[in-house]
C-alpha cells in the first residue's frame, strides 16, 4: 500500500513539473498507470489505495482551484467519478488475472510432477520400486516427511522397532494399529502429538489392506493447507492404487508373506525337532563314553563291546537326524553356501574322523597330496557331502575291507576320490543313486537307510559349484566316487608377500 | 587345589544331561553343582566361586551370548559352552565374548573333560606366570624364544612362531580364525582366511609327524584351530561329529 501511494506521489511530482512545460490538459488519464501497476502487483487493496491517492492528488494539485481539495468545475467532478469507477474495474480485472496465472503455474507444476511420477510408475517392475517412486514424489512435492509401509507386517515391524527416531511414539503406534481389514476405517487419521505436529496416517488403498499404509508428517500447518495437501495425496494415491492393481501386486505380496510365514514355521519346527531329538542322544552318548572309560568295564571285552554298540548306534542316529535336517533345508529354501578358503586336507580329515568310529572295522587309507590348492567352498557343506559318501562306502562294504580316500590337484580343479571294495553298482543303481529316497533293490532288505545321504551329498556338492560322479565295474566289484571342485584362483601366490622368509 | 576337589557348575535345562555330566565329573573327582536356568546359574556363580562352569546354549530363559557376557563381566572362571551343530557363527561369537571353548552335542565325556582341563590349566599358567608351554611332543620356550619337537629344535619364521604362540596361550582350547588373522596380519586381513590356511599348512609340515593327519595343530571345524592338549585321550572320546 505504501509502495502504491509512493507511485502516486512520484507521478504527481512528475506531472507537476512536466505538465506546465508541455501544457498538458488531461492529466487524469496518467493516474490510471499506477492503478494498473498496483492492481497487478499488489492486488485490489493496492489499486484502491492508488485510486484514492490519485483522486486526492488530482483535486489538490491539478483541478482549479489548485492547492485545495475543493473542485469547482462540474466537468472535473464527473472526471473524478469516472476515474474511480475505471480504477475499481481495472484493479478487479488485473487481480483476477493474476490469481488465474498463479493457479495455472501451480497446476502446471503439479501436472509435471504427476507426469514424472507416472513415468516412474510405468518403469517400475516391482512393488518396491513403485513404493519408492511414490515416497520420493510425495516427499519432494509436499516438502514433508512421507513414509510408505508396504504391508501390514512391514508397517508393524517398522512401526514397532524404532526405525526412525523422527517418528513420534504415538504415530508409530498408529501405524502399527492400522486396521488389517483395510476397508473398515479408510478415513484419514490425524493425530496431534505432544510436539504439536499433526500426521496423516491412512491405508494406501481404501479397499486393499495388502497395499500398506502411508504416513505423512503434516507439520504445524493451517487446516486449509492441510486440506490442500490431503487432496494432493488423495489424487496421487488413487493413481498408485490403479497401478498396483494393474501389477497384481496384492497377490504377490500376500504370497510372499505366506512364504515367509511358512519358512518361519519350518525353521521353528526344524529347530525344535533338532533339539528334542538330540538332547536324549547327548545324554546317551555322554553316558556311554563315561561307561567306556570305567576300568572295570573296559577289562571285559563283551561289556565294552556293548557300550561301543550303544555309542555307534547313537552316532548313526545322530547322522540320520542330520540327514533329515539337511534334506528339509535343501527342499525348503535351497542351499546357500557360505564360501571361504578351505584346506581340502582339513575337510577330508574332519569327514573321515566322523565315519571312523562308526565303522571301526573298515580300513580307511588316506592318499592326501601335500600341496593340493585351497578350495573356495562352504567347508561345512563340503565336509557333510564327503562324509555321506564315505559313510555310504563303508555301509556297503564288508568289515576288514579298505576304503581309499585320495586328493588330487589338476590344473584347474581339485578332485576327491573315494574308492571302496564293496557292493558296487548295477546300471539301475548308477542311474538313480543321486535321487531323493533312492535305495538299491538289493539293499532294501539287508540294510536300513532313508535314501537321503547321497542325495544330500549331491545337492551340497552342486551348490558349491562342484560335480559328483560314481563309477563301478559292476555288482560286488567296488565303487569309485569322484568329487571335483573347480579352482577359482590359486591364492598361494598372493600369500608370499605376507609371509616373511627370514628364519629365526 | 591339591587338598580340595575342583568344583564345577553344570548349567543345563535337561535333567538327563545334567545327570550324565554329574556322573562324568564326579568320577573324575569334581564336586558338582547344577543350575537349570541362566538366572539360577548367575546367582549360584556369584554366591560361590567355581573352578569350572559348563553352559548349555539352549537355555529357556537366557541366550548364550547373554550369559557368557554376564559371567565374564565379573569373573574369570573357565567357561565351556555346549552347543549344537550348524551354529558356527554363534560359537565364534561366544569364543570372542570370552568363553574358553565349546563342545558340539552330542559329545563324549572325555572330550568335554579335555577342553575343561585345558581351560583350567590356562588359569593356573597365567596365575603362576609360567611362560614355557609343553603340548604333547611340542615345547614352546619364551625366553630365549624357541620351539622344539620331540627334543629337536625347529626353525620357524616369525609368523609361524606367532601362530604357535597364540595357539599355545590357549593350549587345548580353540582359537578363532578371526582372532588369529587379527593378531598375525592385522585387522585389515580378517577376510583373508587363505593366508591362515597356508601358514597352518607350512607350520604343520615342520611340527607334525604326519602333516596330512595332524595330531598337534588340529582344526576346529568352521571355528579355527587348537593345539591338541597332551592330556586328552582322543581314543576314548566319541569324535566330535562337529562340523
Amino acid at each position: 500500500m505504501v509502495a502504491a501511494l509512493t507511485l502516486v506521489a512520484a507521478l504527481s511530482l512528475f506531472l507537476l513539473v512536466v505538465a506546465p512545460i508541455f501544457n498538458l490538459e488531461r492529466v487524469t488519464i496518467f493516474f490510471l498507470v499506477p492503478i494498473l501497476v498496483s492492481a497487478t502487483r499488489w492486488g485490489t487493496v493496492g489499486a484502491l489505495a492508488c485510486s484514492i491517492g490519485g483522486v486526492a492528488s488530482l483535486a489538490f494539485f491539478f483541478y482549479p482551484p489548485r492547492f485545495s481539495f475543493y473542485v469547482a468545475d462540474p466537468d472535473h467532478i464527473v472526471n473524478l467519478i469516472l476515474f474511480v469507477g475505471i480504477a475499481l474495474l481495472t484493479s478487479h480485472l488485473a487481480g483476477s488475472l493474476k490469481r488465474q496465472a498463479a493457479e495455472l503455474s501451480r497446476r502446471e507444476k503439479e501436472t509435471r510432477e504427476l507426469y514424472q511420477l507416472s513415468r516412474h510408475l510405468a518403469l517400475a517392475h516391482s512393488a518396491s520400486e513403485i513404493y519408492e517412486a511414490v515416497q520420493n514424489h510425495l516427499t519432494s512435492s509436499l516438502h514433508r516427511k512421507v513414509m510408505l509401509f508396504r504391508s501390514e507386517t512391514d508397517a508393524k515391524a517398522r512401526g514397532d522397532s524404532c526405525v526412525d527416531p523422527g517418528i513420534p511414539e504415538l504415530i508409530r503406534r498408529g501405524i502399527s494399529a492400522m486396521p488389517p481389514g483395510g476397508g473398515h476405517d479408510s478415513r484419514d487419521t490425524i493425530m496431534d502429538t505432544a510436539s504439536g505436529t499433526s500426521w496423516l496416517v491412512r491405508p494406501i488403498s481404501p479397499t486393499k489392506a495388502e497395499f500398506g499404509v502411508i504416513a505423512v508428517d503434516l507439520g504445524t500447518k493451517k487446516s486449509s493447507e492441510i486440506e490442500a495437501m490431503k487432496r494432493q495425496i488423495e489424487s496421487v494415491l488413487a493413481y498408485v492404487e490403479t497401478t498396483l492393481n494393474h501389477l497384481n501386486v496384492d497377490r504377490a505380496i500376500r504370497e510372499a508373506e505366506l512364504r515367509a510365514e511358512t519358512d518361519r514355521l519350518r525353521e521353528a519346527l526344524i529347530g525344535s525337532v533338532s533339539h528334542e531329538l538330540r538332547s536324549p542322544l547327548t545324554s546317551i552318548l555322554c553316558s556311554a563314553s563315561i561307561l567306556r572309560a570305567v576300568p572295570a568295564l573296559a577289562a571285559d571285552t563283551r561289556l565294552a563291546g556293548l557300550v561301543d554298540a550303544i555309542r555307534q548306534e547313537a552316532e548313526r542316529h545322530n547322522n540320520d537326524i542330520q540327514n533329515l535336517l539337511d534334506a528339509s533345508r535343501i527342499s525348503s529354501r535351497g542351499v546357500k553356501p557360505e564360501y571361504e578358503w578351505c584346506d581340502p586336507t582339513d575337510i577330508v580329515n574332519a569327514a573321515t574322523e566322523r565315519v571312523r568310529l562308526r565303522y571301526s572295522d573298515r580300513h580307511l587309507k588316506m592318499n592326501l597330496q601335500g600341496d593340493v590348492p585351497l578350495l573356495f567352498v562352504d567347508s561345512m557343506l563340503t565336509e557333510q557331502a564327503l562324509m555321506q559318501v564315505i559313510d555310504n562306502a563303508a555301509k556297503y562294504s564288508s568289515s576288514d575291507s579298505t576304503i581309499e580316500i585320495t586328493t588330487q590337484a589338476g590344473d584347474d580343479k581339485v578332485r576327491l576320490v573315494i574308492k571302496d571294495q564293496g557292493a558296487g553298482l548295477t546300471e539301475a543303481e548308477k542311474a538313480g543313486m543321486w535321487n531323493q529316497f533312492f535305495r538299491g533293490h538289493r539293499h532294501t532288505l539287508s540294510s536300513a537307510g532313508s535314501g537321503l545321504g547321497l542325495w544330500v551329498a549331491h545337492a551340497f556338492v552342486t551348490a558349491n559349484g562342484g560335480t559328483i560322479q560314481a563309477a563301478s565295474e559292476g555288482e560286488g566289484r567296488g565303487t569309485t566316487v569322484s568329487i571335483e571342485f573347480p579352482l577359482v584362483r590359486r591364492p598361494e601366490e598372493g600369500l608370499m608377500q605376507f609371509e616373511d622368509a627370514s628364519h629365526e | 587345589m591339591s587338598e580340595l576337589p575342583p568344583t564345577v557348575l553344570i548349567v543345563d535345562d535337561e535333567a538327563m544331561i545334567r545327570r550324565s555330566l554329574r556322573a562324568g565329573f564326579e568320577l573324575e573327582g569334581f564336586a558338582v553343582d547344577e543350575a537349570e536356568t541362566g538366572a539360577e546359574a548367575i546367582r549360584s556363580a556369584r554366591l560361590k566361586p567355581r573352578d569350572l562352569i559348563t553352559v548349555d546354549l539352549g537355555l529357556p530363559d537366557m541366550d548364550g551370548a547373554e550369559i557368557v557376557k554376564h559371567l565374564r563381566s565379573w569373573s574369570n572362571v573357565p567357561l565351556i559352552v555346549l552347543s549344537v551343530r550348524a551354529n558356527e557363527s554363534e560359537k565364534v561369537r561366544l569364543l570372542e565374548l570370552g568363553a574358553d571353548d565349546y563342545v558340539v552335542k552330542p559329545f563324549g565325556m572325555a572330550e568335554l573333560l579335555a577342553r575343561a582341563r585345558a581351560a583350567m590349566r590356562r588359569r593356573v599358567r597365567t596365575s603362576t606366570g609360567q611362560t614355557d608351554i609343553t603340548v604333547g611332543d611340542l615345547t614352546i620356550q619364551a625366553d630365549p624364544r624357541g620351539v622344539s619337537v620331540r627334543g629337536d629344535r625347529v626353525a620357524l619364521t616369525p609368523k609361524e612362531y606367532r601362530l604357535l604362540q597364540l595357539l599355545a596361550q590357549h593350549a587345548g582350547n580353540a582359537v578363532t580364525r578371526q582372532n588369529l588373522l587379527k593378531e598375525i596380519w592385522g585387522p585389515d586381513h580378517l577376510a583373508d582366511t587363505h593366508y591362515l590356511r597356508m601358514l597352518v599348512r607350512k607350520l604343520r609340515q615342520k611340527i607334525e609327524v604326519d602333516p596330512m593327519q595332524p595330531s598337534i595343530l588340529v582344526t576346529a571345524p568352521n571355528v579355527g584351530y587348537r593345539l591338541a592338549g597332551g592330556e586328552s585321550h582322543e581314543q576314548d572320546s566319541v569324535p566330535t561329529s562337529p562340523t
